[in-house]
């Protein structure tokens, strides 16, 4: 059996050391935590790589943490069949789950499909309105056959589905979307008032940024509050908590559209909510926005908050030497204290105005360079580097216009 | 390397203060319709003057399906001449248009709806268009993917099967005619809308855009969801209902079908992209609307028509759905043609069936610009057919639009 390396922390952590769960990904058994998301089950097990890009079949890892992510898509499998292209950070870990990489042939570490890379980037934005031209009709005959097979992501299992679906309504006062700390003192405060309040949260348990925060709310630190207020929550009849639901859209007259996925033991896979109510309130939080240099989606490449969110609400160690790319202060900070607190060693941190130059790495970053801010070139050899630039603080590259192909 | 040598699709020129003609709408319809008069009529002294980019309006909405399965020998005989020309576009271009004749296959749900399929497919045939009724075995070794055997509230009776019916690259037919008229010498003004036609003696003198006015022997609207706006500035009251129609893509995978099928028992038409995505679509939302977001209730009832078809497809999620406004007319066809304004034409009316038609108006248009005659294609399409009683309704629903 390979080796499978644990990057697992040896305490700490929202999950729950008692109930191991296992599952398997491209055939090789591994195990984790109920609690875990399979992205951190994945990078628990030392698996960053995970994917291959949808043209040119770049290795990819996970980036983030939430629904946000790129790049880390895969085909899980489990009682209802398989379903392709989920988001790993998005998978709730149970037991028995099968999870297959995809678009790539004959395997994850060694796809075929690279080669398409070859020749400089022929097949580069707006190639194909150029090609494939001649002969007459070879297009549909030859050409896009071809594509089509290298093109798609996961392969949709052909079988009917047996599961079960439902579509329900709800009503209330007041709907809360998101249950971070806004969201949650959002929905506490309406109850209170006596307002008929639903609070709805894609992830499983409530709290959002508390989750993994390092900081304090009324005396508390911000677990402890998120999980006294989810007691307190649950605690009062005239609110109703959806946890496994994610608000998607908004209609016409205010109609909100959820979707709950089921888990173990439920009669529906998933129920579909249509949601009306006299306010609704949207505390969902933010999306980090990343920087963009060349390599930049090569597995190890990991935004500020989720690598906080790994190591703080996961304890899993996403690398052993990083260099930090972080603009903004605050999250900066957030980032190297969770790693010194997992042992990762800080390579380097870049000051905003240096400019980043390549990340690069086969399989995995293994080296980062940059100019500082003397116009020295600086190079350091590393498998993490977090990055995160709200405001383009960076500069990026050479102030060329990048030529990043994906 | 990449495509650092390649110039970029349209030229900017300088504005004019006056050309012979001047095309409001840079749609698909309009840039063919540009096309056209350069390569059959040798005429560039030509505006397409858009109000928001090109590429960003209809041709970029609608769920890139061609096909001319008509029964009345007016929309068939458009159609299928507008299907000969896609199939020499991509080269006539040099712009690959990708298209793929992979087969259009349109379900019947009863023995008497099967029967009207056949009278269509006949009409076609006479036409000179090849197409089949397939029943039974046949239908599925044509659509393996298609479920025939489940307990289907709607079961299949039958299809007609267009096998030169497939599917077409829609952004690159708006990139591709704007890219050669654009070569011939014909002037493209992205983000510039027509405030006001100037109108002397019921003829067309100029026309008005934020840039300033130009002047010009005749004008062509062709604006599709806006044209109820643009011909008011002729004064024109056209007989037109906006109504909005939904469509929508699911994350891409790997090929798992090869037709583009629809679903009559009420609609639902799906196909996969090269990319992997399904593409979904359906009836218009039944309400008048310039608004470009639809009712949620369609996108449910599209996509349960859809599980009929291929139960599969409830294991994909939505990637992104998004409306447009589709201008219906009375009889849900087209108007093409000369308006009682002197120098004034208009193409409108398509609703949510104009794509496929693009490069046959185009054609046709172009003919009727450059000749001041209407030829023989459009000329059912009048806008007075209306008054004439002389209309074109091939689904025999009357005058509701929301029918159409």
């Amino acid at each position: 059996m390979s080796h499978v390396p644990d990057c697992r922390l040896p305490d700490g952590g929202l999950i729950d050391r008692n109930i191991t769960l296992n599952f398997s990904f491209d055939g090789i058994a591994m195990q984790c935590y109920s609690g875990d998301t399979l992205a951190s089950a994945l990078l628990a097990n030392g698996q960053h790589l995970v994917a291959r890009s949808l043209k040119y079949h770049h290795p990819r890892g996970i980036v983030s943490a939430g629904l946000e992510e790129p790049s880390a898509l895969v085909t899980v499998t489990d009682q209802y069949g398989s379903t392709p292209n989920l988001k790993v950070t998005e998978v709730v870990m149970r037991d028995g789950l099968t999870v297959t990489s995809q678009n790539n042939h004959p395997s994850l570490k060694r796809d075929y499909g690279r080669f398409l890379k070859l020749g400089g980037g022929a097949l580069s934005a707006g190639f194909y309105y150029k090609t494939f031209l001649w002969p007459k009709h070879a297009w549909h005959k030859y050409f896009a056959p071809i594509i089509r097979n290298l093109a798609g992501q996961g392969r949709v299992d052909p079988t009917p589905d047996h599961a079960h679906y439902d579509k329900r309504r709800k009503f209330c006062d007041v709907l809360v979307i998101g249950s971070g700390p806004a969201g949650c003192a959002a929905a506490l405060t309406a109850a209170q008032g006596g307002a008929t309040t639903i609070l709805i949260e894609q992830d499983h348990i409530l709290g959002g940024s508390l989750l993994y925060s390092q900081d304090s709310i009324d005396g508390l630190n911000a677990t402890d509050w998120a999980a006294d207020t989810s007691e307190a929550l649950h605690a009062l009849s005239n609110v109703t908590v959806m946890t496994r639901t994610l608000a998607f859209g908004q209609y016409d007259h205010g109609l909100i559209q959820a979707i709950e996925t089921g888990q173990d033991g439920d009669i529906n896979r998933a129920i579909m909510w249509k949601i009306r109510a006299r306010k609704i309130i949207l505390a969902t939080g933010a999306i980090e926005r990343p920087v963009v240099f060349p390599g930049n989606d090569k597995p190890g490449i990991m935004l500020a908050n989720a690598v906080c969110q790994y190591i703080r609400r996961f304890a899993v160690s996403p690398g052993t030497r990083a260099v930090v790319a972080v603009a903004a202060e605050e999250d900066r900070l957030r980032a190297i204290a969770a790693m010194q607190d997992a042992g990762i060693e800080i390579a380097a941190i870049l000051s905003p105005g240096d400019q980043i130059i390549s990340a690069t790495g086969r399989l995995h970053v293994n080296a980062f360079t940059w100019k500082n801010d003397k116009g020295q070139r600086q190079r350091t050899k590393c498998d993490l580097v977090v990055w995160l630039d709200a405001n383009r603080a960076y500069i990026c590259p050479d102030g060329r216009k990048a030529d990043i192909s994906c | 390397m990449g495509n650092k040598r390649w110039p970029a699709i349209i030229a900017t020129p300088e504005m004019r203060s006056s050309y012979d003609t001047v095309i409001i709408g840079g749609g698909g319809h309009g840039l063919a319709t540009a096309h056209y008069l350069a390569k059959n009529h040798g005429i560039t002294d030509v505006a397409v003057l858009e109000g928001s980019w090109i590429g960003g309006g209809n041709t970029a909405r609608n769920t890139t399906i061609v096909r001319s399965d008509y029964l009345l020998n007016a929309s068939f005989g458009l159609k299928n001449f507008a299907l000969k020309l896609w199939g020499e576009l991509s080269q006539e271009l040099n712009f690959n248009l990708m298209y793929e004749p992979r087969g259009y296959v349109d379900l019947a749900h009863s023995d008497g709806e099967l029967e009207h399929f056949t009278i269509r497919a006949n009409a076609m045939r006479l036409g000179g268009a090849s197409v089949e009724i397939l029943t039974g075995q046949a239908l599925q070794d044509c659509v393996p993917e298609l479920d025939l055997n489940s307990a289907a509230r709607f079961p299949v009776a039958g299809a007609l099967f267009q096998p030169a019916g497939g599917v077409i690259r829609h952004d690159a037919v708006a990139w591709g005619f704007a890219r050669k008229a654009s070569q011939a010498g014909i002037h493209i003004f992205q983000k510039t809308p027509v405030t006001k036609i100037n109108i002397t003696k019921d003829k067309v003198n100029s026309v008005d855009t934020p840039q300033g006015r130009i002047n010009c022997r005749q004008v062509f609207i062709s604006v599709a969801g806006a044209s109820n706006q643009v011909a008011s500035l002729a004064g024109l009251d056209l007989p037109i209902h906006s109504i909005n129609v939904q469509a929508f893509v699911t994350e891409p995978v790997k090929p798992a079908l090869k037709t583009v099928v629809n679903y009559n028992a009420g609609l639902s038409y799906i196909s996969q992209t090269a990319k992997g995505e399904f593409v979904l679509g359906g009836a218009s939302d039944g309400y008048n609307s310039f608004a470009r977001r639809g009712s949620f209730a369609r996108i449910e009832d599209v996509l349960a028509r859809a599980l009929q078809m291929f139960p599969f497809l409830s294991r994909l999620r939505l990637m992104r759905h998004w409306s447009g406004t589709a201008d219906i007319s009375m009889d849900g066809n087209a108007i093409i043609g000369q308006l009682p304004i002197d120098g004034l034409s208009i193409n409108c009316g398509w609703g949510y069936a104009g794509f496929k038609a693009t490069p046959a108006v185009g054609h046709q248009m172009a003919e009727l610009l450059a000749n001041n005659a209407t030829p023989d294609l459009i000329k059912p399409f009048t806008y007075d057919r209306f008054a004439n009683g002389a209309e074109i309704d091939d689904a025999g629903a009357g005058p509701y639009p929301w029918h159409h």
